[in-house]
């Protein structure tokens, strides 16, 4: 249903059939069930309307469904002038997630929202992008956060970037499983190339003071740019990416390649409107021959991040909630609480830490224990091929913690690691025979 | 795709003064660009637009050449600088004194030195102490000259030793008087100066509960960076860039561990003697810096060079990019303007000074003259490269390299101090304070020995590895026995390395062939093989 406005004069006859369509309107209002589709319109300050459905209100920020788009808009409250409802605004369950979305505990989860803090790499030596920081270990985290009933999910962000083959997994696990079921905002200490592109599917993004986010030029080898074709795919791959986050491409453009200048110019209500040229907006942010990394600073002045918090008090005040409940607790050496997804989180890395470094270890052990094994009498093989078994254990446990360890540790495809496991499995079989 | 690193010092270039910064000795000649003159006086007298410029001569300066001429007397004479001051008065009339209100309310009483366009310097008396100090113009509310002062009427003090020759007092306080804590961070950066030894020290103050804890950084800016000779001094152009991933191991200590750990916060203060290097960065991370008189901080001027020829320039720009957002982010977190260490790392980036309301202020690109700006540092193209007879005078100024003056210009630095006297005075403290000895000099030093001796013994332990032999007759016990041997030095150098792993550099190891702890752990699984392998 939708309401419209008469303009002119109206005469007898035409005010009398108003009033017939007005009270056939209310009463196909009244045979309307409740819950069946309603049509509220949101009106922006730039002037423009969008038809559809209020899906989420969290303290001023709206979560609007627009037509037959699936993905809901998430709008501002700089940018919102009015809201037309035909009824209060109810959670729309994302339909696709329903079945996926475990039950709740209502009496465990009255009272204020709660929100827990997983961090996305830890820098230093931890921090790479398809090692550290994946989308496998990641999704591993959401029983994890649906168990202790969280309700905001923040993804501290500090990764110096990395493979660009897991982008695309880590944007859809946001998108696809965390979104629908958390509010999932990003806290950037450090996200550097695949580490930016793999975060900017969010809209709500924080910075800490320290924080940078950019450089998102693809390499190989000796610092050899993506090129050509690849490049070309990349830069679709991300104009999609920013499109979830509701990010103007242009960012993200000036952030890959040096060939996209960036301007931009901040209106009365805060608004930004983004050029791929250096002159056409007010403030030149990004010079042609550069490549974009925002700073804190930067970030907030132009509206690309919702604000900066140092701890996670303020990042909650920041995210507009005067009460929240932080899952977890404190070590000794913590700045926020550690809930049990983030407990994991570490295990996670810490472990592939321990197998990084061993890795060489155990292929040598392995390759070194079956050649003595070839080359001893039958009966002596048993200690060689049990050393053998134990270093190959090894390795299959680190890819059991790392679905992508044969890619980046072992040289080789994921998907023919099982089969690799057979054949040396066989192989040590055979040995004593 | 992860970053990658450089090592490699790559000479860049550097802005400086050229000539001595005035301090606390008596001053030189007040005219030209010699010793005594600041850069507001320079700028005033040498208007580029060939206008009059605004004299710097004043009362005040005059006052100063006064004084400093009587100041010189007075060292040759035996009196100190303050004691003379006490019983004539520079200006000559006995009696008097100048009074400074500040817009915060705070009185100064003393003698105006020095006046510029900006500032005002001022011999600032606190009961028998007396040192100088700078005021901003933009602070002052009103300035009361030759007031008269009853103070002159009491008996004379006892003459006070010139800062400088007085041994540093451990207290003048009583029970409430502030704690102090201080931490010597001298040596070479990333080696010497590191977490580990930091982070002790640092829990050793909070033992203390202090309520400050100076960091007096003072590094060794020689190629002992690279395992070379310390008494190979690197030169003010210099720079290694990517000593700031080395600071940023240790900049949370002071970010985030006191924070969290400390139940009572000190105040922190970087006492910057020498900052090159890596060492640059680690101040910015905290509001409170102070120089002392010939301090430097830069040596970070290579970002531009940064992998120059090597791949694709879009790439390298991308290094550079991403290397510019983490040193931007620790100015950030200090509360610098983030543009100064854009000036301190990338030679292709123009930077101006101007003032606005007696303020300075930060103009990106080239100066307009008339406005009183000036240039801080070109884009190092073509003509503006700087030459080798400007860099060896240090007056560069492809990059920005920060000395005294113009850190507490660009407002980098809170004050200038060469003493600790001087630095307690600077902070409000000297007429109530307690310095606590602690361990932290213990602990500096007995990690800088502790690594230099795990450098020496890895070494020996590699040399002692490669003589080890099977003793004759060679039979099994002797082959068992020599790998003996071998796996108990390779655990040696082992632990060696996990616990000084910081300070060790993998450049030094390569220089030696000492072998990772990955390396070794695959040799001690050698050795473990060989010794299943063998039979009697």
């Amino acid at each position: 249903m939708r309401y419209g406005r008469t303009t002119g004069d109206e005469t007898m006859s035409t005010v009398r059939r108003s009033v017939v369509h007005l009270l056939a309107v209310v009463v196909l209002l009244l045979a309307i069930p409740v819950g069946a589709a309603r049509a509220d319109k949101i009106f922006l300050k730039d002037g423009r309307s969008f038809e559809g459905q209020v899906v989420r209100e969290v303290n001023g920020l709206v979560w609007f469904k627009v037509g037959k788009i699936s993905e809901p808009i998430l709008f501002r409250p700089s940018e919102i002038d009015r809201i037309d409802r035909t009824a209060a605004p109810e959670p729309e369950p994302d339909a696709r997630a329903e079945q996926d979305r475990p039950k709740r505990d209502s009496a465990r989860h009255s009272g204020a929202p709660r929100a827990a803090i997983i961090t996305l790499g830890e820098g230093g030596d931890k921090d790479m992008v398809g090692l550290y920081m994946t989308a496998d270990s990641l999704r591993k985290t959401i029983p994890l956060l649906e168990k202790e009933n969280v309700d905001v999910v923040v993804l501290r962000i500090n990764s110096g970037g990395g493979a660009l083959l897991e982008i695309q997994k880590l944007s859809d696990v946001i998108q696809n499983e965390l979104k629908p079921r958390f509010r999932t905002v990003g806290w950037i200490e450090s996200a550097i190339s695949a580490a930016a592109m793999s975060a900017h599917c969010l809209e709500e993004i924080y910075f800490t003071p320290q924080g940078n986010y950019g450089a998102c030029t693809g390499w190989s080898g000796q610092l050899v740019a993506v090129k050509g074709r690849e490049l070309e795919e990349v830069l679709y791959m991300m104009e999609k990416i920013s499109a979830r986050g509701h990010h103007d491409p242009a960012i993200m453009h000036a952030m890959q390649h040096s060939r996209y200048p960036l301007s931009c110019t901040i209106e009365a209500d805060g608004t930004v409107t983004w050029y791929q040229d250096e002159t056409s907006g007010d403030i030149l942010v990004n010079p042609k021959g550069r490549i974009l990394t925002f700073d804190a600073p930067e970030a907030l002045k132009y509206g690309f991040s919702q604000g900066t918090a140092a701890t996670y008090e303020e990042l909650g005040h920041l995210m507009g909630y005067e009460e929240l409940d932080w899952v977890g607790e404190f070590g000794p050496t913590d700045i926020y609480p550690v809930c049990d997804a983030e407990k994991y989180m570490r295990q996670f890395r810490n472990q592939v830490h321990e197998d990084e470094q061993r890795v060489r270890e155990y292929i040598f052990k392995f390759r070194s224990a079956v050649e003595t094994a070839q080359g001893t009498p039958r009966e002596d093989r048993g200690k060689f091929v049990n050393l053998a078994r134990r270093a190959l254990n090894q390795i299959i446990r680190a890819v059991d913690n790392n679905p992508n360890f044969p890619l980046f540790e072992l040289n080789m495809r994921p998907d023919l690691f099982p089969e690799w496991v057979e054949q040396q499995k066989q192989l040590l079989r055979d040995l004593m025979k | 795709m992860a970053g990658g690193g450089s090592a490699g010092v790559i000479g860049g270039s550097r802005f400086g003064r050229g000539g001595n910064r005035m301090g606390l000795e008596p001053a030189g000649p007040e005219f030209g660009f010699g010793a005594g003159s600041t850069s507001d006086e320079r700028a005033a007298m040498f208007d580029a637009a060939g206008t009059q410029g605004t004299p710097a001569m004043s009362k005040g300066t005059h006052m100063c050449r006064m004084g400093c001429i009587a100041a010189a007397c007075a060292l040759v004479l035996g009196w100190s600088v303050s004691g003379l001051s006490a019983r004539v008065g520079l200006t000559g009339a006995a009696d008097t004194k100048d009074v400074i209100i500040l817009v915060t309310g705070k009185t100064i009483e003393g003698q105006i030195l020095e006046e510029t366009q900006t500032r005002i310097k001022v011999m600032v008396r606190v009961g028998t102490i007396e040192a100088p100090r700078w005021y901003e113009r933009s602070d002052i509310l009103s300035i009361e000259r030759d007031v008269p002062d009853e103070a002159a009427d009491e008996p004379e003090p006892a003459p006070v030793m010139a800062a400088k020759d007085s041994p540093e007092a451990d207290s003048t306080g009583d029970d409430h008087a502030a704690t102090v804590y201080v931490i010597k961070a001298d040596g070479v950066f990333g080696q010497d100066i590191t977490q580990t030894p930091l982070r002790q020290a640092v829990a050793d103050a909070r033992e203390h509960d202090v309520d400050y804890l100076i960091v007096e950084l003072d590094n060794d800016w020689s190629r002992a960076q690279f395992g070379g000779w310390e008494e190979d001094k690197l030169k003010e152009d210099d720079a290694i860039f990517d000593q700031l991933w080395r600071a940023e191991d240790m900049d949370m200590i002071f970010t985030e561990e006191i924070q969290r750990e400390w139940k009572k916060k000190p105040t922190i203060v970087f006492w910057v003697k020498n900052a090159m290097g890596g060492a640059a960065f680690l101040p910015l991370n905290i509001p409170n810096i102070y120089f002392s008189s010939d301090a430097k901080m830069g040596g970070i001027g290579n970002l531009a060079e940064i992998f120059k020829g090597v791949g694709d320039e879009v790439v390298r720009e991308k290094q550079r990019s991403l290397r510019l957002g983490h040193a931007k982010g620790m100015a950030n977190v200090g509360g610098y303007d983030s543009r100064i260490v854009k000036a301190m790392t990338r030679t292709d980036y123009v930077l101006s000074l101007g003032y606005e309301g007696g303020k300075p202020v930060l103009v990106e690109g080239w100066p307009d003259p008339t406005k009183g700006q000036r240039l801080l540092c070109d884009d190092a193209k073509d003509a503006n490269k700087d030459s080798i007879e400007e860099l060896a005078r240090g007056e560069g100024n492809d990059v920005l390299t920060l000395d005294a003056d113009l850190a507490y210009d660009l407002g980098v630095s809170k004050g200038t101090a060469d003493t600790l006297d001087d630095l307690l005075f600077e902070l409000g403290i000297s007429r109530n304070y307690k310095i606590v000895k602690g361990r932290s000099d213990k602990i500096m030093d007995g990690w800088s020995q502790g690594l230099a001796m795990a450098k020496k013994e890895l070494r020996k332990l590699l040399r002692d590895y490669n003589e080890v032999a099977p003793q004759p007759p060679g039979g099994y016990q002797q082959r068992t026995a020599a790998r003996g041997s071998r796996k108990r030095l390779f655990k040696q150098m082992k632990r060696l390395l996990t616990r000084y792993k910081e300070g060790i550099t993998r450049q030094w190891m390569g220089q030696y062939g000492i072998p990772s702890i990955q390396q070794i752990d695959i040799q001690l699984e050698q050795i473990r093989l060989e010794q299943m392998k063998d039979k009697k």
